[in-house]
């Protein structure tokens, strides 16, 4: 058999040395009070939020917000009207969500394409923002909410949540109550509150910790209604429920945050009154 | 070719406007407007066990015993009576759809429009094919709105010789809420063009025709050049209207021209650059507030 001597080969098998990394390097869990990230937030405090409205000029309503690392640009587009394709339509209007992570957004760099975990996180954000929005007083039409994840650390489907509604009140959408979404990671014992990337990964040590899981939870603040809930992970029930009512206030302190920001962007674009 | 490059730098807003009791109350989806009973609700809230809620973020206005809340961006909600201008975007089988910048598409019936010759007769199944003459999927059309259907598509009109297709001109689009509600929305500018303000925020500028074409029922469009001086009258207006719309004037007649004249000082490119903008709005505003005062 021919065998190229000119060129110089590597080894035919070779492996990614993300492989060997040693993972002590992220040492997450915290001692007392303090989170991984420097800051100087205790377990269930959330991350200092920054959000703004109308940051798309061609989109009929769009948000962005940081939250830590975290950063999440959303546009709307719509109502637009659709073709009837069956009686569903005509009497209630259709709402659309899509959720992607630019390939830049996490540690491992993604596909332009979507995958299955996008999938499930579109269908999420739709569970989640679809309670909130007054769908029967738009027939025939359709709302597109597009969600586009710029840096990703920690679960991004809360923060999502949060800035679709922003989104969604800046289009001037009629909605029974804003939506805000909001993160606890269960581990052993401890819960975290809205947790960055490091602290979701805590098993690297290969031992195996019982009673470890994550809940997302939506909450609309004012009507007290949970509309989107979702865990992953193996908990016990006691934790479930505890981590399901720290969510809970998680969206409360959240609150007036948003709607400071919603009466900041009301007041500057407002349009002259008639007199 | 010049070209013109700046700096981004930080424009402090120019709150221009006299009246800042619209630091009046704004509300947010979910927040509670009143538990009194005795208040109709308007757009833009909804009845929640008792509480009137806002359902927009916006700001609440009050009329006597109605509640509503404003949206800072809308669509065009069509009431009957409104003279709108629009895009024909389908022909189907006796109507045409038309884009007026509202919710969903606005409906054009065949027999809603003039034929052409202006004869008065039953529509036959040959007006139905040669509906693609009359008006085609691209055309501007200006038209009234004749009924609002439940859901809230308009039907509009074009029954009178001042609706019809529109020729050549300059289309200018804003946002409904700054288009002031007049009695008449046609107006012929002394300073040399005509303006038709759409109530749905789109806005026609064109030039002044010189002989009515009484007979020929709103389809006739001249195709002849038109001159410098106009289209420099017609570019100067289309940028007036953006420096007035970009601080939220009320746009009418009156404040376009005040505007168009306060503007004869710069160049037709430069009024958009943000402090000439100002600057001319500003003057605008001050004329605007010494006429009614």
């Amino acid at each position: 058999m021919p065998v190229d001597r000119r060129r110089i080969r590597g080894p035919d098998e070779s492996q990614s040395p993300y492989h060997f990394i040693s993972k002590e390097s992220q040492k997450c869990l915290a001692s007392g009070d303090r989170r991984s990230d420097d800051s100087q937030r205790g377990p269930l405090d959330i991350r200092p939020i920054f959000a703004r409205c109308g940051l798309n000029s061609q989109a009929k309503g769009s948000a962005y917000i940081e939250a830590g690392n975290t950063k999440i640009i959303c546009s709307v587009y719509g109502p637009r009207e659709t073709e009837r394709k069956d009686e569903t339509d005509m009497k209630s209007g259709r709402l659309v969500a899509d959720m992607r992570f630019a390939p830049f957004a996490c540690h491992k760099r993604g596909a332009w394409v979507q995958g299955n975990e996008e999938k499930d996180l579109s269908l999420g954000l739709l569970e989640s923002l679809r309670p909130g929005v007054c769908l029967h007083k738009y027939p025939r039409s359709q709302i597109d909410v597009c969600v586009m994840v710029l840096e990703s650390d920690g679960p991004a489907l809360s923060h999502a949540v949060t800035c679709a509604s922003l989104a969604l009140a800046d289009a001037g959408i009629e909605m029974y109550d804003m939506v805000l979404g909001c993160t606890v990671r269960h581990t052993g014992t401890t819960q975290l509150l809205d947790p960055t990337f490091s602290e979701v990964q805590d098993d690297q040590d290969g031992v195996f910790v019982e009673n470890q899981g994550s809940v997302t939870l939506s909450l609309m603040p004012n009507m007290n209604q949970v509309s989107g809930l979702q865990s992953d992970g193996v908990m016990e029930q006691e934790s479930l429920k505890a981590a399901v009512q720290a969510c809970i206030e998680g969206c409360y302190k959240l609150y007036p945050v948003i709607q400071h920001t919603l009466l900041k962007t009301v007041r500057k674009n407002a349009p002259p009154s008639e007199n | 070719m010049a070209a013109d490059m700046r700096l981004p730098t930080v424009r402090k807003q120019v709150s221009l406007s006299g009246s800042k009791s619209a630091i009046a109350s704004l509300v947010v989806p979910g927040d509670v407007i009143t538990t009194d009973t005795g208040f109709m609700r308007g757009h833009g809230t909804y009845l929640d066990e008792e509480k009137l809620t806002a359902s927009v973020a916006g700001e609440v206005e009050r009329v006597n015993k109605l509640i509503c809340v404003r949206p800072l961006k809308t669509r065009y909600n069509g009431e009957v009576g409104d003279v709108v201008v629009g895009r024909i975007t389908e022909v189907q089988q006796k109507r045409w759809k038309v884009e007026t910048n509202s919710r969903l598409d606005s409906v054009l019936l065949l027999s809603a429009v003039n034929l052409p010759g202006g004869e008065l007769r039953r529509r036959s199944a040959e007006d139905e094919l040669s509906m693609r003459d009359y008006l085609q999927e691209g055309d501007l059309i200006s038209a009234e709105v004749q009924a609002v259907f439940s859901d809230g598509a308009l039907s509009l009109h074009t029954r009178s010789l001042k609706y019809g297709k529109l020729g050549q001109g300059v289309l200018v689009q804003v946002s409904p809420s700054l288009v002031k509600r007049q009695k008449t929305h046609f107006h012929y500018l002394p300073c040399g063009s005509s303006i038709i303000l759409g109530n749905n925020g789109f806005i026609w500028l064109y030039p002044t025709p010189g002989q009515q074409d009484e007979d020929a029922g709103g389809y006739y469009t001249s195709i002849e050049p038109v001159a410098l001086s106009d289209r420099e009258v017609i570019s100067r207006l289309r940028n007036c209207i953006l420096a007035l719309a970009a601080h939220k004037v009320m746009l009418f007649d009156t404040s376009v021209l005040y505007c168009y004249e306060s503007s004869l000082t710069h160049q037709i490119k430069d009024i958009l650059k943000p402090e000439v903008m100002e600057e001319v709005v500003l003057q605008t505003r001050h004329r605007l507030a010494d006429q009614e005062g």
